[in-house]
């Protein structure tokens, strides 16, 4: 029998020695006064539950109906489940809804392998659900945000970080590895031995405000959905794009399904911070499109992402090229465009034009980019792959660049877009969405990315226009980044503060 | 160039001998068509010798045209635009190297390629998902309400996806008979021909939810270069996916909302369902798509027919506004 099934395996006892634990803090925590636990768990099962249903009962509110659940099942419930609970409630007397209660609520923490846990309320300080960037090493987007953004939050504010538990039942704290991909990110590490959870208590926010800083998966969304419109907790998100629900054909095929639920969870948000105005936009009309009063309830506002130049020493000076360095950042898929990348590189290299192309950016898929790219490297072309590179030499190359082409057909922001101007590299990208507000800034040339005709005339131009280039290093030199500190102080303000008010 | 040519020549010797005859007659279908579209035409040569002198002329949905035709399949968008770059990079000998390369299934020897029909210069009206057995249930009713009323006194051609979601084909006389529709003794369309619409305009008036027909209608919308327009019934599976079963097709239901945004003009069902759209256009701002133009057509309150219509079916007023202007809207005469 392997570890994980042995934790499923639970003694009555257990079960009910747990439950009677929590049905006690919840019970506490409402006003009951009890000088000591009673000895027989079942006893203190019973009187806790009497004053948590006598409450239900008398003052009729939802945040308590959902603790109650919380407490009596050992898992978050989903909001099918307090509804269940409140339509039993208003149905029926409280003798019937005490037995039948009982009845319904006692597998859920066997299920959950939450059994025997106590809770831990979290009314001090908001709750950053960080469950993918605590528990994986992937570092793109979404998780660069966080591991810039959460260590300053957490040197200048108290902020209980958390992650779901295995089966998505409750929230737990993170182990000290975990905080440490977190709050102390210092690159993938090649040991993956991971350390135990916490197996005594799991976190309940009660109270207080709970900051989405990722995309929740189906089963976190559901139980977060409950936690929005019923725990009395505020929910609020950043709000990176909705490129599933617009544009599914530059995905994965399996994308799609838990980014709806993500989205339907969305709705129950009070705040939304989109990265760029753009997100914002595509936020606004979701929300919009969702009808109903939701477009009113929630405040949606934009908290641009910075791009500052890293304070890190890149070590190797640059270097003296013979020919110019042409930069294309991210991963080899349709949403990024890179096959129209290499056909306008092709169509100069016949021109006579000589440069280098690098494209940096791990994985990929859906497109013949590597096939298409070996063609013109047997043809000569100075074609250089790089799959996966460490932020040292992702910052060198932006500067040793002579720009960077970042035509990409749908982004939330357009980080290397950002990042190539904040080392004074002009770039040419996308003339739509996020990455027109960045352009617009300078140091840029915008072009419609379907138009292979215009990426190539922006490429050429670059190339061979040294004033018009020059204009442009101009341009983004003399621009000041925006920083992550004052992101973390914006987004601070907008999803926590704000909320609290 | 001779070294294209001499592979394109060998490519098309070595396939096997049905797939050949279908892609003689495919290509012979082709050049008729081009001849027509191509002013002047080109001059009459031996197969592909006649489609690399027309290739150069040819714009972007005469390029749709030649790959959905070949290939007796709607073409995906990365093939279009792999079709183009050649062409701009490269001689007509490679872009038909590239042609008969892709060949679906050309390998295989048991493969059964179909016949293919250019159905030139009229209104298709795409009817997928509206029949009784689609599992797809967004606005199907509504659909079929719409259909029948205009299938009174509007002249447009029925069609529907193939069960593998690569091309279209006319409904035949069963599915006819499923949609409430006519029947005209002895015109049954053959399931195995391949319709390929040129130079008309197309109205998606059902439901096209599977991936892999969405995508190619994507790619129609991008390059085929036809009038279009759809009929929509709501968003709701993905602004309410809690309200809604995995079954209805809830994830599929983004694919079919993507194939809808290059039409023209959106006839939205319902104030409701106008008001989801129009916050569906602002979510398109960030994919660099204006997206249709919507107009709302009252939706009926009477409950729509459900099961199997038969002919004549009722003649419900609502309904019969609704579908008149809903033809108005898109321009179905």
């Amino acid at each position: 029998m392997t570890g994980d099934s042995t934790r499923r395996v639970v003694t009555k006892a257990s079960l009910i020695e747990g439950q009677a634990r929590r049905l006690r803090q919840a019970a506490t925590l409402l006003g009951a006064q009890y000088e000591t636990p009673l000895s027989d768990p079942i006893d203190e099962t019973i009187r806790s539950l009497t004053f948590l249903v006598d409450r239900i009962y008398s003052a009729r509110v939802d945040a308590e109906v959902w603790l109650l659940c919380t407490a009596m099942g050992g898992v978050f419930p989903s909001d099918r489940d307090v509804e269940t609970t409140m339509a039993f409630r208003d149905e029926n007397a409280q003798d019937t809804f005490f037995d039948w209660f009982i009845a319904v609520s006692a597998i859920p923490a066997v299920w959950a392998t939450t059994t025997a846990l106590e809770m831990r309320f979290v009314s001090d300080r908001p709750v950053v659900d960080v469950s993918s960037c605590a528990r994986y090493d992937r570092h793109t987007g979404i998780q660069r945000v966080e591991r810039e953004t959460l260590p300053l939050w957490d040197r200048d504010h108290k902020i209980e970080l958390v992650a779901w538990t295995d089966l998505s039942g409750t929230y737990r704290s993170l182990t000290e590895r975990e905080r440490a991909r977190v709050v102390d990110w210092k690159g993938a590490s090649t040991d993956d031995t991971e350390d135990d959870a916490s197996e005594t208590e799991f976190i309940v926010p009660w109270n207080t405000t709970i900051v989405l800083p990722e995309v929740p998966d189906k089963r976190q969304s559901s139980r977060l959905i409950s936690i929005a419109r019923y725990s009395g907790n505020r929910v609020t998100a950043i709000g990176y794009d909705v490129i599933p629900l617009t544009s599914p054909e530059l995905l994965p095929r399996a994308t799609g399904s838990d980014f709806l639920d993500y989205l339907g969870m969305m709705k129950y948000t009070s705040a939304v911070a989109g990265i760029s105005k753009s997100a914002t936009e595509e936020f606004h009309g979701f929300f919009e499109a969702a009808g109903g009063d939701v477009a009113s309830r929630i405040i949606v506002d934009t908290c641009e992402l910075p791009a500052s130049v890293p304070a890190v020493e890149l070590g190797v000076a640059p270097t003296e090229r013979d020919v110019p360095v042409v930069l294309c950042v991210g991963s080899h898929e349709p949403r990024k465009n890179h096959i129209a990348v290499l056909h306008s590189a092709e169509r100069l290299w016949r021109e006579g034009i000589d440069f280098e192309l690098w494209f940096f950016g791990g994985g990929g898929w859906g497109t013949d980019f590597d096939e298409q790219a070996e063609i013109l490297r047997k043809r000569g072309r100075k074609v250089l792959l790089r799959k996966a590179v460490s932020d040292s030499v992702l910052w060198s190359a932006y500067r040793d660049a002579r720009f960077t082409v970042f035509p990409s057909l749908h982004e939330g922001f357009g980080l290397p877009a950002a990042e190539s101007l904040s080392f004074g590299t002009p770039v040419i990208t996308t003339d739509y969405g996020s990455t027109r507000e960045i352009a617009e800034r300078g140091g840029s040339i915008m072009v419609n990315p379907r138009s292979d005709a215009e990426i190539h005339d922006a490429m050429q131009l670059l190339l061979t226009d040294d004033e018009t280039y020059s204009r442009l290093v101009a341009e983004a030199t003399a621009m000041i980044p925006r920083t992550w500190d004052e992101y973390a102080n914006e987004l601070w303000e907008k999803l926590v503060i704000h909320e609290s008010r | 160039m001779r070294a294209a040519r001499a592979q394109a020549t060998t490519l098309l010797r070595t396939l096997f001998p049905a797939y050949r005859r279908a892609v003689d007659h495919r290509l012979a279908s082709l050049l008729a068509e081009l001849e027509q579209a191509v002013p002047g035409g080109a001059p009459r040569k031996a197969g592909l010798e006649q489609l690399a002198d027309a290739l150069p002329g040819l714009a972007v949905p005469e390029l749709w045209l030649v790959l959905a035709t070949l290939h007796g399949e709607m073409p995906r968008p990365t093939q279009v635009r792999r079709l183009r770059r050649i062409m701009e990079l490269d001689t007509a000998w490679d872009a038909i190297v590239f042609l008969l390369r892709t060949l679906p299934d050309r390998r295989d020897p048991r493969a059964r390629p179909s016949a293919v029909a250019i159905s030139a210069g009229v209104t298709h009206v795409d009817v997928t998902g509206l029949f009784t057995d689609d599992n797809v249930v967004a606005g199907r009713d509504s659909g079929r309400q719409i259909l029948r009323e205009w299938s009174r006194s509007r002249s447009f051609v029925p069609i529907t996806w193939d069960d593998e979601g690569r091309g279209w084909r006319a409904i035949t006389v069963d599915e006819r008979r499923d949609l409430g529709l006519e029947v005209v003794p002895g015109t049954n369309a053959l399931e195995s021909v391949v319709l390929v619409p040129h130079a008309g305009t197309y109205i998606l008036l059902g439901t096209v939810d599977e991936p892999r027909a969405a995508e190619r209608l994507i790619g129609f919308g991008q390059y085929a270069g036809q009038a279009s327009g759809t009929v929509g019934y709501g968003i709701d599976q993905l602004v309410a996916p809690e309200d809604h079963e995995e079954r209805e097709g809830t994830s599929r239901f983004t694919w079919y909302l993507a194939a809808q945004r290059s039409a023209d003009v959106l006839v939205a069902v319902g104030d409701g369902a106008a008001s989801q759209y129009r916050g569906w256009l602002r979510m398109l701002s960030a994919v660099g798509v204006v997206g249709p133009s919507i107009v709302t057509v009252a939706r009926p309150e009477e409950p729509t027919d459900t099961g199997v219509i038969t002919l004549p079916g009722s003649r419900n007023s609502a309904w019969k506004r609704c579908a008149d202007d809903s033809a108005a809207a898109l321009n179905l005469q």
